[in-house]
């Protein structure tokens, strides 16, 4: 099965950073994580994320605009607004937009 | 027309990690259940014991509006924002977690386990500034009544979150009877019965039961046991 790319976006970086790590123990996931919004477009046109998890500390308008932008790049992409900030709710969340079980 | 789910104690998810039993009432963690998700936008329900001198590290959390009720024992809590408190039972402690917070929850002590509720409600606003706070209620304000405990006012009695909820708790000698009233339209209702038994629009209810109601304006509930105690938790239903 091939690889789903997800990108993890947030202003936190002990968030972002535990996502990246939680996330990767789960199979076929390749995650990279930034707290770069101006960086994003650029990350997003190199690796062509399968996957786009929102995590804390963007403004509302920030959030939309690279949820937009994202969609307009690849209109397939999965977008997740997480909550809860660590494990509990990331399996459902992750679970929920993937077609094979994690 | 009235709906409802009925989720009995005993279909919960549950987590053994030996310093911590949980029964997951929704989707939480290693549980997935794709049918047990949420009821509206209350998503976590978790009825967590600890054992003596044990408890949850230093941890993140964001967005999220997170209320712990203590059932037996006390819970030691340090957070970011510079809070070391205790929590016991009759307590009530609630985190906006927003952008992001910080906190560990222990066991205070080492011979005795903990219970607590562990409750989660998707705020409804991303990002906000992290708050916590605590109050302590008097159990007599509930004796065969509703007590409320959260709101989305803070100027209301109990507790209040980032969301159009609504909290009650309630202890009933047998065969005491009350009426809930919606306070929002569209809002469902999760009972969750901590302790004895209740009858809630004719379905039975035994400890640690959970029925969701929606679609109504109100409904009756009736103790079947002595000091039997339920929590009422109405919440927007998306």
């Amino acid at each position: 099965m091939e690889q789903v790319k997800v990108l993890i976006i947030g202003k936190n970086i002990e968030i972002v950073q535990l996502l990246v790590r939680l996330t990767g123990k789960f199979k076929n996931l390749l995650v990279s994580g930034t707290t770069d919004e101006t960086a994003i477009l650029q990350i997003q046109e190199e690796n062509a994320p399968d996957m786009l998890i929102i995590s804390s500390g963007l403004t509302e308008q920030s959030e939309k605009a690279i949820d937009e932008q994202s969609r307009l790049l690849q209109p397939n992409i999965k977008i997740i607004y997480h909550y809860g900030g660590g494990s509990g709710l990331l399996k459902g969340e992750l679970q929920s937009v993937l077609d094979f079980e994690i | 027309m009235a709906n409802s789910v009925l989720h009995k104690a005993n279909s919960r998810g549950e987590a053994n990690h030996g310093w911590l039993h949980s029964f997951h009432s929704f989707s939480f963690a290693d549980y997935y259940n794709k049918e047990r998700m949420s009821f509206g936008v209350l998503r976590v329900l978790n009825d967590d014991t600890v054992k003596g001198g044990m408890g949850f590290g230093t941890h993140p959390h964001d967005n999220m509006e997170i209320i712990s009720i203590p059932l037996e024992g006390d819970l030691e809590h340090k957070d970011s924002m510079g809070n070391v408190t205790v929590i016991k039972n009759g307590d009530v402690q609630v985190m906006s977690a927003g952008t992001g917070i910080y906190h560990s929850e222990y066991n205070k002590n080492k011979q005795e386990t903990v219970k607590f509720l562990q409750i989660w409600v998707f705020p409804n606003k991303r990002n906000v500034t992290p708050r916590y706070d605590q109050i302590t209620l008097n159990p007599a304000d509930r004796t065969n009544k509703l007590q409320q405990i959260l709101s989305p006012d803070k100027d209301d009695a109990g507790v209040w979150i980032y969301q159009d909820a609504w909290f009650h708790l309630g202890t009933y000698d047998k065969n005491a009877k009350d009426t809930y009233t919606i306070k929002k339209a569209g809002n469902g209702v999760y009972a969750f019965v901590l302790k004895g038994e209740f009858l809630i629009n004719n379905i039975q209810l035994e400890q640690r039961d959970g029925l969701g109601l929606w679609n109504l304006d109100s409904f009756e509930i009736a103790a079947q046991t002595d000091h039997a105690e339920i929590l009422l938790m109405e919440v927007p239903m998306k």
